[in-house]
């Protein structure tokens, strides 16, 4: 039976070979992290390890990677193991990090922070404020967009504001001023009908009913906000003001009509109407200029959105936070590079805008010098932004599906399948289950 | 040599198993035979085991559990009983999305069946290079699953797509944007479904070449026209055939994602008129981190499939014809 032998030995071999594949499979990136890590340096220090973890292209890593190397530099008895990765799969892996009870020290996050806060999964950054961490040059928005009832959690590592890009072409073409920086409501209505007056077949703007961050603005103008202190504080009433808006600029064609404006969802540069010449305005974040203008020969200029209401309801966004696990053994060592990321000149020279306008007025002074034509606007956008700003609000929990239902609320309105006042108690009603959640 | 030597061995060894079967000495010892005999077979029989208990099974008990959880993959998944399945009943994106799911299966399986029955006839017709035409009608079956061609798709009935200039230029008709027309968004996904015809038509093609000649020569000689033939003799010998491509097709109807996904962009839109289920089920899990009630959707996705392939097959003595006279 010397067959069967042979048989089982290629089977058992074919079996090994597969295993290893596997294993080897799954270990490589951390063996490519742990690679990067310089040689152990000596210090007069005890050794420390932080073990971070981010999110983002490769350009990001590149340059994390370098600001990381620098700082060990600087710090040679500080070792580092990085893990970091496309945003697909970042959150499944972090989330088992976090519930296994093994979360890296130093973790990016977003505006999601709260979630982890919830979970106990974060350190209280308030101690190491002032110390470790310098924020004599930060507004004290930016840094409390990181804290929840007192506490800091989050180090901010960069905003961005949202405002009306417009395309600066196309007002010329229509021989009208750029947009006034504080116009209104009003304003914006009439700067609208002059622009479709003289530009027959380009919508002055496009359709923004479903734009979650629009609306948001909309509602803290009169005081109220989507989500505060637990609850949803915006009402039918609202819903009904902010849809009948979008219905009138509708039907004066200020905006495109429901089949259009189903097909440009303006959810991204893609799906955009402005990218086609065939809107002039639309409302974005600041951090997405560059993406639209990279897709266009017109030259795009940014300006706030409309005033109105009570208060202001320009808020700063914050892109992304550095927060410390609650379970590290280097709490100090975490927030220096925290401190690193956000102050140090070199390493901030080095991050760029990548993660949104950075906090601190001297770094974003420095980057301001060597900015290129659009970033500049960015920058001057931002600087206007931040003085006309109110501090931000937390973002609704599980906000996913209310989005989405928001989305879908607008286009029953545009193709009249809904009445308004029903479309609107809807999107309440989606926003208080989510809070229930 | 050896190899056919043990072959016949094994062959051989086919009756003692049986004996081992019909007067069972213990299970043990039998088993210990059993494996003793067919080990190496078992052994190449493993991937697939653990094919099927690791990436089957295994997932499909641990959906079952979370079905009745509620669990956002951050917490830990608490147990909440029926009430995902409860709540099913008063989500109205949830009874939409059925809806829609149930217009494309109802539309798309019998149109796709149909094309692929004709394009069948035709090619049964004889003609020369029928291996080439087989091969270019069954591409889109192998292209039309893929994200590129529903991308294209999108493009195609979009406002100013080839489909629009087509209209226009022929018919002097404007055409609407198909794919943001909430009336029309999901007949697009249909025709795209039927365009995809390639692989039942191959299985009609094969079924085609088992009738026997002899049965049209008869019908001619007692004067029966060519549309008699066709639904005396083609279709009553074609029902097992029919039957095989209906089961099939409805399974993967049911079980629709990518076209709808891609072509709406993720959202079901415009209105939920292409929400099909399995997108639904998608962003309840994935988007917006509800696990269990997304198990729960899986879980009435297969008994909806079950009960409508049993409904099928509960009626096949009353059309299928087996031929072998034993209904």
């Amino acid at each position: 039976m010397g067959i069967e032998k042979k048989l089982l030995s290629f089977f058992i071999a074919i079996v090994l070979v597969f295993i290893t594949a596997c294993s080897s499979g799954s270990n490589s990136p951390t063996n490519a992290g742990k690679s990067e890590q310089g040689s152990t340096n000596k210090g007069s220090d005890e050794k420390v390890e932080l073990r971070i973890m981010w999110w983002g292209s490769d350009t990001r890593h590149e340059a994390t990677l370098k600001v990381i190397e620098l700082f060990k530099e600087k710090y040679p008895h500080i070792t580092f193991s990085e893990e970091y990765l496309g945003s697909d799969g970042y959150w499944d892996k972090l989330n088992i990090l976090v519930a296994g009870g093994n979360a890296p020290d130093i973790i990016q996050l977003g505006n999601n922070y709260p979630d982890y806060v919830a979970k106990d999964a974060l350190l209280d950054l308030t101690p190491y404020m002032g110390k470790e961490i310098n924020i004599d040059n930060t507004d004290e928005s930016i840094i409390s967009s990181g804290s929840i009832d007192g506490k800091l959690y989050g180090v901010n590592l960069g905003s961005n504001a949202l405002g009306v890009i417009y395309n600066k072409a196309l007002v010329e073409k229509a021989g009208l001023q750029a947009p006034k920086a504080d116009w209104t409501w009003e304003e914006f209505e009439a700067y609208s009908r002059d622009l479709a007056a003289a530009l027959p077949g380009i919508y002055p703007m496009a359709d923004q009913a479903n734009n979650q961050h629009a609306l948001n603005h909309f509602i803290r103008q009169k005081n109220k906000a989507i989500y505060e202190d637990g609850k949803v504080t915006f009402t039918q009433e609202d819903m009904v003001e902010w849809f009948e808006l979008w219905e009138k600029y509708r039907s004066e064609g200020l905006i495109p009509d429901a089949q259009i404006a189903a097909t440009y969802t303006e959810t991204g540069p893609d799906k955009s109407l402005i990218v086609e010449g065939k809107s002039v305005m639309k409302i974005a974040f600041s951090n997405q200029l560059k993406a639209y203008q990279d897709l266009m020969k017109d030259e795009l200029e940014m300006v706030l959105l409309p005033f109105g209401g009570e208060v202001s309801g320009i808020w700063l966004q914050p892109s992304q936070f550095m927060s410390v696990s609650k379970k590290t053994k280097h709490a100090k060592e975490a927030a220096m590079f925290l401190d690193f990321m956000v102050n140090d000149p070199e390493a901030t020279a080095i991050l760029g805008t990548d993660r949104g306008i950075p906090g601190s007025s001297v770094v974003r002074d420095a980057l301001k010098v060597d900015a290129t034509p659009v970033d500049q606007k960015v920058f001057n956008f931002i600087d206007l932004a931040v003085e006309n700003s109110r501090s931000m609000d937390r973002e609704l929990p599980n906000g996913g599906e209310w989005a989405s239902v928001l989305m879908n609320a607008a286009q029953k309105v545009a193709f009249k399948s809904s009445v308004i006042q029903e479309a609107a108690q809807e999107v309440v009603d989606a926003a208080e289950q989510a809070v229930k959640k | 040599m050896k190899l056919i030597h043990l072959y016949n061995n094994e062959h051989n060894g086919g009756t003692r198993l049986s004996n081992v079967i019909v007067k069972p000495r213990g299970i043990i010892p039998s088993f210990k035979r059993l494996w003793k005999k067919n080990a190496v077979p078992y052994l190449f029989l493993l991937p697939w085991f653990l094919g099927i208990f690791i990436l089957t099974l295994g997932p499909m008990v641990s959906s079952f559990y979370l079905s009745f959880t509620q669990y956002n993959i951050l917490s830990p998944a608490e147990w909440v009983g029926i009430d995902n399945y409860k709540k099913m009943f008063d989500d109205d994106r949830f009874l939409k999305s059925l809806k829609v799911t149930f217009t494309y299966v109802f539309t798309s399986v019998p149109l796709k069946l149909s094309c692929a029955l004709l394009v069948a006839l035709l090619l049964n017709k004889g003609i020369r290079g029928l291996s080439i035409y087989r091969t270019i009608y069954y591409i889109p079956t192998l292209l039309g699953g893929s994200v590129a061609i529903a991308v294209l798709w999108r493009k195609m009935f979009g406002l100013e797509g080839i489909v629009n200039q087509f209209l226009l230029n022929v018919f002097n008709i404007q055409g609407t944007d198909w794919i943001a027309n909430p009336k029309t968004a999901l007949y697009s996904i249909v025709l795209l479904s039927v365009w995809q015809f390639g692989s039942p038509m191959i299985i009609f093609l094969a079924g085609l070449k088992q009738v026997p000649l002899e049965y049209y020569e008869a019908a001619q000689v007692d004067g029966a026209n060519k549309m008699r033939q066709f639904f005396t003799i083609t279709i009553p010998l074609l029902t097992p055939v029919i039957l095989f491509n209906l089961v099939m097709g409805l399974i993967g109807a049911f079980q629709a994602f990518t076209q709808s996904f891609i072509i709406s962009g993720g959202t079901g839109g415009p209105i939920d008129s292409t929400l099909f289920y399995t997108l639904y089920l998608y962003m309840k899990g994935f988007a917006f981190f509800e696990m269990g009630y997304a198990s729960a959707m899986a879980w009435i996705l297969l008994l909806v499939i079950a009960i409508m392939t049993a409904v099928i097959f509960g009626t096949t003595k009353y059309w299928v014809n087996y031929g072998d006279g034993g209904k």
